[in-house]
C-alpha cells in the first residue's frame, strides 16, 4: 500500500521542521509549501491525503489558500487541519468558515499533532 | 432562568456582564462572578459546570481523551477532574452542580473502524459526569462541523454556533 501523502505549508522553516520532526518515522510521504499560492498549486499538483496550513502567511493566508482549494472539484476533499497561533481566536473562527476540518495551535505539541493527523486520516 | 440548555433567556431579563475570556486548547477557566467564556471547538470537546445557587461556573477545552504525564487540561481525564475541583474550590455546591457537553465532531468520514477523536472525547467527559453523578442536562456534540460555544455564568445560558 503506499503512503499517505501530507502537504505542510508554513513560511517559517523552523515549523516547518517541527512538523517533520513529529511526523518523521510515520508511515507518510511529506511535501512542503511556503505560502498559501504555492500550497494551492501543490495540492492540485501532488493531491496530498491531508493539508497542515498556516495561516499568517505571504503572498497568500492560509484563509484565501483553504477556500480556493475548497473551489476545486479535485482538491475540495482534502482534509485541512489550520495551524494557528495563540491570541489568533478570530482565526479560528475564520479557518473553519474557510473550510478547515480541524485546528491545532502553536507552540506545536506532537501527540495532538499526530493524533489529529491520524484521526483526519480515518487511520 | 436557563440551566445550561441553550434556551435563550426569559424576555426582560438583565444580564450583567463583567468579564468577557477566550478558552484557548488545553485550558480551565472557572469563575466567580458573571462571566461570558467563549472557545472554539472542532474535535476537542469542553465541559461547562455551573451552579445556579451560587453562580460558580466553568469551562474546560481538552483536545485529547487521555494521556500520561504531569496533569495538563490538554487531556480529558486531567481536565476534568481540574474543571470539577477548580469549581469546588472557588465555592460552587457540589449537589447543585449542572453539566453540559459540546464539541467532539467528527470531522471527517473517516474509514476507520477504531472509535473516532471526537466520540473518545465525548465519551471520556461523559464517563467522568457519570462518575461524579453530576447531571448533564445538555449536550451538542458530533457532527462534521465545527462549533463556537459561547457560555453565559450569569444565567448559564450556553449557546452553540455551528461553523
Amino acid at each position: 500500500m503506499s503512503k499517505k501523502k501530507i502537504l505542510l505549508v508554513d513560511d517559517s522553516v523552523t515549523t516547518l521542521m517541527m512538523e517533520q520532526m513529529v511526523l518523521r518515522g510515520q508511515p507518510y510521504n511529506v511535501v512542503t509549501a511556503k505560502n498559501g499560492e504555492e500550497a494551492v498549486r501543490m495540492s492540485e499538483a501532488e493531491l496530498p491525503d491531508l493539508i497542515l496550513l498556516d495561516v499568517m502567511m505571504p503572498v497568500m493566508n492560509g484563509f484565501e489558500a483553504c477556500r480556493r482549494i475548497r473551489q476545486n472539484l479535485a482538491t475540495l476533499q482534502i482534509p485541512i487541519i489550520m495551524v494557528t497561533t495563540r491570541g489568533e481566536e478570530n482565526s479560528v473562527e475564520t479557518g473553519f468558515e474557510s473550510g478547515c476540518n480541524d485546528y491545532i495551535t502553536k507552540p506545536i505539541n506532537g501527540t495532538e499533532l499526530l493524533t489529529k493527523v491520524r484521526a483526519l486520516l480515518g487511520e | 432562568m436557563s440551566d445550561l440548555t441553550g434556551n435563550p433567556p426569559a424576555s426582560g431579563t438583565a444580564l450583567k456582564v463583567e468579564d468577557r475570556l477566550y478558552l484557548y486548547p488545553g485550558a480551565v477557566a472557572v469563575v466567580h462572578r458573571p462571566s461570558v467564556i467563549t472557545t472554539i471547538l472542532g474535535s476537542c470537546v469542553a465541559v461547562c459546570l455551573w451552579d445556579p445557587s451560587t453562580g460558580r461556573a466553568g469551562m474546560n477545552h481538552f483536545i485529547l481523551p487521555r494521556g500520561g504525564g504531569p496533569p495538563t487540561a490538554r487531556y480529558g481525564n486531567h481536565a476534568m477532574p481540574m474543571l470539577l475541583e477548580e469549581v469546588l474550590g472557588l465555592g460552587a455546591r457540589r449537589k447543585n452542580l449542572l453539566a453540559a457537553v459540546f464539541g467532539g465532531a467528527c470531522l471527517l468520514a473517516g474509514e476507520s473502524r477504531e472509535p473516532k477523536l471526537g466520540d473518545r472525547n465525548l465519551l471520556e467527559a461523559r464517563s467522568f459526569l457519570d462518575h461524579e453523578h453530576i447531571p448533564l442536562v445538555n449536550e451538542n456534540s458530533g457532527g462534521r462541523e465545527g462549533r463556537k460555544l459561547t457560555f453565559r455564568t450569569a444565567d448559564g445560558n450556553a449557546v452553540v454556533r455551528k461553523l
